[in-house]
C-alpha cells in the first residue's frame, strides 16, 4: 500500500492513535502525530511513499506532538519524540512540519553507521550520481531541485549515503528542502511542483518542502553508482564557470561535510577514498539554473 | 517476579536465548529497549560472541553494528584523551585511575564490550585535586558549571569537582575523589579505594575488582536518577560473572562493603542483578548481606519502586501513573541519601527561587 491509497480520514485517525509505518528510504518510521499541519504534510507531500497499517519491525518510532502542560495555551510548542526520549529543543508548533523533516534526517544521520553520511544534495540520470556537497545557503538544494525538475531522479536533498562495502549511493528520497528566496525561483521553475506549508520564522528562516517526483519514490531501492562530486557555488550575475578539483582539497572537504567520517574511523577513510578515485570532481559557479543544467548534463555525458 | 517486557533483552544479554530464537515483533521491542537503555553495542558483541549474529534478519542487524561502531568510537577517543592526561598525574607520582565505563572499557573487559559512557571518570586523592585541576586547565579543560553556587555546591559538599568540558574537544571529566558525596550518610573513605587500585596497563590503573563492584552498585543505588540503571546494573553482573565469585568471594566482598561503608546498595545490587540478569549469587551469599542491613521498609516496597526504574525505559511506563510515582519518589529518596535534610532544603531551595533570577541578571547585563 502506498500513502495515497489510505482515505484522507483514515489517515488522520492513524496518525492520531495508533500511528503509522511510513517508508522512507528503506528505513520504516512508525509516525504518530495529533497534529494537523502534520497530517497535512504526510498526506500531500509522501503519497508515493510505501505504507502499512500494522508494520512489524519498525527502524524509527516517532512522534511530533505538542509540548503539555501551560504551553498548550501560551504560544504553543511541538517536540519531537524518538523512541520516548526528546532528542532536541521543542520549536513553535506552526513549524511541525519542519521538526518532523529535521527529526527523521537526525534519525538517519545519528544511528545509521552502514553508511558514510555526506551533508550533500545527490540526483542520478542514467546510472550516473551526481553529489553536490555545500555549506547551507550556496544553493544546492534550489540546484538539486532544479535537477529533478528537469527529469534527474532525486536521492536526496540533504543526506547522501555512501554503503561502506559497495561504494554506491543509497537513495533517501523524501521531499526537498527549500528556504527563503528559493521558494519562489524553484515555483516558478518547476511548473506543477506542489510544496508544503510555508514555516515561517525557523532557525533557517522561511522554511517549505516540495513533494518528489513519483518516480524518484518508487526507484527508491535502486542504489546508483557516483559518477560527479560537484560544489555548486550561487553567485549573482555569474556566468557558468567549472573547473576540475583536485583529490586532496577535495578529500579534505568531504572529511567536513561529512556527519560521521569519525565514527566510522578506518572505514570512513576507504569509503571517501574509494569515493575520489571513481568521480570527476569539479567546483561550479552558477547564476542561471538552465545553464546550470545544460553544463552538468554535457560533463554527465561526455566525462573529460 | 513478574512479567516485564524486558524479560528477552535480559535473556539475550545474559545467554540464555539465543538470537535465532526471536521473532522479528520480538526483535522490534529489543531493538527499542536496548537502544533506550544504551546497550544496543554491549548486544551487538554478546551475540558476536556466540556466533549468533548470522541467524539475525538484515533489517534488524544494522541497528546492531551501527551502535558497535559508535561504541568504538567511544574507545578510540577515551583512549587518545588518555595518552594525553596520564603524562599529568606520573608528572606528580599518581596513577591515572579511571572509573566505571572507560575504565571497563580500556581495561577492555569482555562484559564491556561495545560499552559506550557520557565521561571520563577519574579518581584522585583529594589533597592533589588543586594540582591536578591546575595542571588540566593548561591542557584545555575548564568548569562547565560557571555559577559561583555550583563551585561551592560541589567543592564543599560532592565527591567529585565540577564537570570539566575539554575546550576543543567538548570530551568531559569528572575527577573525583571519593564515591559518594561528603554528605552522604554513607560515608566510604576514599583513601582505601586508591590504596587498593591495580594497574590495568602502563599508564592507567583502576580500583581492585571487590571495590569496582561496590562503586557500581554505589553509583547506582545511591543516586536520585536512574538514567543508565539498567547499564549499570549490566555492569554490576558482567563484574560479578567475570570475577566468577562463590560464596568465599562473596563473603570478601561483604566484608569489604562493611568495612567501607557501602552494605545498602551492595544488597540491591545483588538482589535486583539476580532477579533481572540471573545472576549467579548463591542464597548463602544473599543471607550474608542482608545479615548486615536490609530495608527497613522491606523488600516488598523496595521492588515496587526499583523494579520499575531499573528495566529499559519505555514509553508506556514513562507516561504511567506508576512510572511517574516511582521515579519521584526515588528521586527524593537519592537527595536524601546524599545529603542531611538542612543542607539538602537549602540546595533546593536555592535551585528553586534563587538560581533562576542569577540567570537572568547575567543574559541581561
Amino acid at each position: 500500500m502506498l500513502v495515497s491509497d489510505f482515505s484522507r480520514d483514515d489517515l488522520i485517525r492513524y496518525l492520531k492513535t495508533t500511528g503509522i509505518g511510513i517508508e522512507i528510504g528503506g528505513f520504516w518510521f512508525q509516525i504518530t502525530s495529533p497534529i494537523d499541519d502534520v497530517s497535512d504534510h504526510i498526506i500531500k507531500l509522501y503519497p508515493d511513499a510505501p505504507c502499512q497499517l500494522r508494520r512489524v519491525f519498525i527502524d524509527f518510532p516517532i512522534e511530533v506532538r505538542p509540548v503539555s502542560g501551560l504551553r498548550r495555551w501560551f504560544k504553543p510548542l511541538a517536540e519531537f519524540v524518538f523512541n520516548g526520549s526528546v532528542p532536541f529543543t521543542p520549536l513553535p508548533i506552526d513549524q511541525s512540519p519542519a521538526l518532523l523533516e529535521w527529526g527523521i534526517n537526525w534519525c538517519i544521520s545519528a544511528h545509521v553507521q552502514t553508511h558514510l553520511i555526506l551533508h550533500s544534495a545527490v540526483v542520478e540520470k542514467q546510472g550516473n550520481a551526481v553529489i553536490l556537497p555545500a555549506p547551507s545557503g550556496s544553493g544546492k538544494s534550489t540546484l538539486c531541485t532544479a535537477l529533478v525538475a528537469r527529469g534527474w531522479r532525486l536521492l536526496s536533498d540533504e543526506l547522501t549515503l555512501i554503503d561502506v562495502s559497495s561504494g554506491l549511493v543509497r537513495p533517501l528520497t523524501k521531499p526537498i528542502s527549500l528556504k527563503n528566496e528559493s521558494i519562489s525561483v524553484i515555483e516558478s521553475f518547476w511548473i506543477g511542483s506542489v510544496r508544503g506549508k510555508l514555516c515561517t520564522d525557523t532557525v533557517k528562516g522561511c522554511v517549505t518542502h516540495f513533494k518528489p517526483p513519483k518516480d524518484s519514490v518508487l526507484a527508491s531501492h535502486e542504489m546508483a553508482k557516483p559518477a560527479m562530486v560537484i560544489f555548486p557555488r550561487f553567485v549573482v550575475d555569474s556566468e557558468v564557470l567549472i573547473e576540475p578539483v583536485d583529490k586532496g582539497s577535495a578529500f579534505i572537504d568531504l572529511v567536513d561535510n561529512a556527519f560521521n567520517y569519525h565514527v566510522l574511523g578506518q572505514q570512513g577513510f576507504h569509503t571517501l577514498h574509494r569515493l575520489l578515485n571513481t568521480v570527476d570532481i569539479y567546483d561550479f559557479q552558477y547564476s542561471s539554473l538552465d545553464a546550470a543544467i545544460i553544463e552538468i548534463e554535457r560533463r554527465a555525458n561526455d566525462p573529460s | 517476579m513478574t512479567p516485564h517486557n524486558s524479560v528477552v533483552l535480559c535473556r539475550l544479554l545474559t545467554g540464555q536465548v539465543a538470537g535465532y530464537e526471536l521473532s522479528l515483533a520480538e526483535w522490534n521491542t529489543t531493538i527499542q529497549l536496548a537502544r533506550s537503555a544504551n546497550v544496543l553495542g554491549i548486544l551487538y558483541h554478546r551475540l558476536e560472541e556466540k556466533n549468533g549474529l548470522l541467524a539475525i534478519p538484515d533489517v534488524v542487524k544494522w541497528h546492531l553494528s551501527s551502535a558497535a561502531i559508535i561504541a568504538d568510537k567511544y574507545k578510540r577517543d577515551a583512549r587518545q584523551e588518555v595518552e594525553r592526561l596520564w603524562p599529568v598525574f606520573h608528572s606528580r607520582n599518581q596513577p591515572l585511575i579511571l572509573l566505571k565505563g572507560s575504565a571497563y572499557v580500556l581495561a577492555d573487559r569482555p562484559f564491556a564490550k561495545g560499552r559506550t559512557f557520557s565521561d571520563i571518570d577519574i579518581l584522585v586523592p583529594k589533597v592533589d585535586l588543586t594540582y591536578i585541576e591546575s595542571q588540566l586547565r593548561w591542557l584545555g579543560w575548564g568548569s562547565a558549571h560557571h555559577s559561583e553556587y555550583d563551585q561551592r555546591y560541589y567543592r564543599k559538599w560532592m565527591h567529585e569537582l565540577p564537570p570539566l568540558v575539554h575546550a576543543k574537544r567538548g570530551t568531559v571529566l569528572d575527577l573525583h575523589h571519593t564515591i559518594l558525596p561528603l554528605t552522604a550518610s554513607l560515608k566510604p573513605d576514599g583513601a582505601k579505594l586508591l590504596s587498593d587500585a591495580q594497574a590495568f596497563s602502563d599508564q592507567v590503573s583502576t580500583l581492585s575488582p571487590i571495590d569496582q563492584v561496590l562503586h557500581t552498585a554505589t553509583h547506582l543505588f545511591m543516586d536520585s536518577e536512574f538514567d543508565h540503571a539498567f547499564r549499570d546494573l549490566l555492569d554490576f553482573d558482567g563484574l560479578v560473572r567475570e570475577m566468577d565469585a562463590g560464596d568465599a568471594e562473596w563473603e570478601l566482598i561483604v566484608q569489604r562493603a562493611h568495612v567501607l561503608d557501602l552494605v545498602p546498595p551492595l544488597y540491591y545490587a545483588m538482589r535486583y542483578s539476580r532477579l533481572i540478569f540471573n545472576t549467579p549469587i548463591s542464597e548463602a551469599s544473599m543471607s550474608r548481606v542482608s545479615g548486615f542491613w536490609q530495608p527497613k521498609l522491606g523488600d516488598r516496597i523496595m521492588d515496587w519502586l526499583f523494579m520499575s526504574v531499573l528495566l529499559p525505559p519505555h514509553q508506556e511506563f514513562h507516561s504511567s501513573a506508576k512510572g511517574y510515582l516511582s521515579n519521584k519518589m526515588l528521586f527524593i529518596r537519592g537527595h536524601a541519601l546524599r545529603m542531611p535534610l538542612h543542607l539538602l532544603v537549602r540546595h533546593l531551595a536555592f535551585k528553586a527561587f534563587i538560581a533562576p533570577f542569577i540567570k537572568d541578571k547575567k543574559k541581561s547585563a
